[in-house]
């Protein structure tokens, strides 16, 4: 097809789109394949995993935009060298293997995504909540008085999420929620705990001896409250699905789908206490 | 007597039966916290743990100089343990991991913090001593740390060599192994990577760093991560079992690794500092999940 796009040109309209909002960035770079592959479709995910990659080839879709690293990196070493060191290992050869065979171009789009207006990761994160309507403003929103643990609950399936943990009183009554997504430090927590009448805070994911502990001495002062932890990829997908709807309305000529790519974590064993 | 012990610690240890309600006595009798930490010190380099120039394991918080009541170790100085342990009247607190929310204890972003200003009141108002006893605790031979852990499971007999942190288990699942390590650490937040029904024999102890994750699940069936990084770890994982490699993860919290060492330790300590009160204050897990 001679006015195929290639994926540097798919790179080019984001940019374009973004306008004055696009700053260079070494995570939003293409982590494998050339730039001048024609583009027969895209695929668009939270992270480019082996499933992912594999739903991808089956539907015949060689580009892959991504908010996560194909190798795991947190990001800032050039690719080709973060590629490098995982070369002999057996689940990475894997996905390299697939990656050569079907001529896979995957381009990560983290902290460009990050700079929209009015924060699309939080507002898609807020749509499968079906919080959309009870937002106050920011991040926080009301929710009909509850427990923590009922809130947990029924936020867990409403994100057919496996992973959910849980800070504080079961009982603690819950009716003003924080609302992020993403890995939480310690300042960003302090400011939210800075709102009034802040009952829970939703989190993608803590650091066990940081923002986590911190919560933990919040509740132990007695200040009633509780921290949801999503799970990193819980919190960040439906967000992604909100991506991929962006990069349509600004490709309307290419096929492009949204590949959900899941937690990692499976249902619990069964608890056993 | 060892060798390193000062005249002060031999009349301190003399001294012992006698320290009581006597105000004064107590006073200029009393073992400090920092007379404790050089003890303990001491006792390390007898047993050919040289002491580091850099370390974690300094005075957090507290006066050294402060005649101590009791001990408590704990995985945590969490503001918990701390009520709990001044309500032992346990004011020297020994603790595993940082106090301050982050591994080196930096202040300097607290000054105006609600909930440092909480702890640091609580801390002086009953006149605490937090000391963290981190690097040194582990550098013990065998590490101290992995040697409560393997205590907790009842996996000393399944040690697999030389290693202390791999394990021959009589072949099970990943699902049984799963449900074994959480009724043997009582956690209630364990989460799972892998097929259930996967056949495990060969399970290692895997850490907070992919590289290190990566490299040992090469060489075993399942790994335990205490503590992930989703983004790193977790991502690396799923890769692993969709790839087709008969693995898993049991991702722990990271108390339930490490809290069972700081009880061996605190009845180590009892075994060189008989003038106080020793015992250990657990953590406790901070998490659960909902139904």
């Amino acid at each position: 097809v001679p006015n195929q796009m290639t994926a540097k040109d798919v790179v080019d309209r984001i940019r374009g789109a973004l306008g004055d909002r696009w700053k260079d960035s070494p995570l939003d770079a293409f982590s494998t394949g050339r730039p001048d592959t024609a583009v027969n479709g895209i695929a668009a995910s939270f992270t480019p995993s082996l499933k992912v990659l594999r739903q991808a080839v089956a539907s015949n879709r060689n580009m892959i935009i991504a908010r996560e690293h194909v190798a795991y990196s947190h990001g800032r070493a050039p690719a080709a060298q973060v590629l490098n060191k995982w070369k002999a290992d057996p689940a990475f050869a894997a996905k390299q293997e697939l990656i050569d065979r079907h001529n896979l171009v995957i381009w990560r789009f983290s902290d460009n995504w990050d700079r929209q207006k009015d924060d699309p990761q939080l507002i898609a994160l807020a749509k499968a909540l079906g919080w959309v309507e009870r937002r106050i403003r920011g991040e926080f929103f009301t929710v009909p008085p509850d427990t923590l643990a009922n809130l947990a609950g029924s936020i867990g399936r409403k994100l057919h999420a496996n992973g959910v943990r849980v800070i504080g009183n079961p009982q603690t009554k819950v009716a003003k929620v924080a609302l992020t997504h993403g890995l939480m430090l310690v300042p960003q927590l302090r400011n939210i705990l800075q709102e009034p009448g802040v009952d829970a805070v939703v989190i993608g994911e803590p650091v066990e001896w940081e923002a986590a502990p911190y919560f933990q001495d919040v509740v132990a002062s007695g200040r009633k409250k509780g921290m949801i932890i999503l799970g990193h990829a819980v919190s960040e997908e439906p967000g992604c699905g909100e991506m991929a709807a962006w990069l349509k309305k600004i490709l309307p000529e290419v096929p492009l789908a949204w590949i959900p790519a899941g937690e990692p974590f499976g249902p619990a064993a069964g608890r056993a206490v | 007597m060892s060798q390193g012990m000062s005249r002060r610690d031999f009349a301190l240890l003399g001294g012992a039966g006698i320290l009581s309600a006597d105000g004064a006595r107590a006073q200029t009798g009393r073992l400090t916290a920092g007379q404790a930490v050089d003890r303990i010190r001491q006792k390390l380099s007898a047993a050919g743990v040289a002491w580091r120039e850099q370390t974690v394991d300094t005075f957090k918080a507290g006066n050294p100089d402060t005649p101590i009541q009791g001990i408590a170790t704990t995985f945590m100085a969490t503001l918990d343990v701390l009520q709990r342990s001044a309500a032992a009247g346990k004011n020297f607190v020994i603790t595993h991991e940082p106090t301050f929310w982050n591994h080196l204890d930096k202040r300097a972003e607290f000054n105006d913090d609600p909930n440092y200003k909480f702890k640091m009141d609580f801390i002086e108002r009953h006149k605490l001593v937090v000391w963290r006893f981190h690097d040194h605790w582990h550098a013990r031979k065998p590490d101290a740390i992995y040697v409560g852990f393997n205590r907790a499971m009842g996996w000393e007999k399944h040690l697999a060599g030389e290693s202390l942190s791999a394990y021959r288990l009589p072949e099970t699942t990943l699902k049984a192994l799963a449900l074994d390590v959480e009724r043997k650490l009582k956690t209630r937040s364990l989460r799972i990577i892998g097929n259930p029904e996967l056949k495990v024999t060969n399970v290692a102890m895997g850490s907070h760093a992919l590289a290190v994750n990566a490299s040992t699940l090469q060489k075993y069936d399942v790994i335990l991560v205490p503590e992930a990084r989703e983004a790193d770890s977790a991502e690396y994982l799923r890769d692993v079992v969709d790839a087709g490699l008969k693995k898993g993860a049991l991702v722990l919290a990271h108390e339930e690794f490490e809290e069972w060492g700081m009880e061996d330790c605190a009845t180590w300590l009892a075994t060189f500092i008989n003038e106080v009160p020793v015992q250990w204050i657990p953590a406790g897990e901070p998490f659960w999940m909902p139904a």
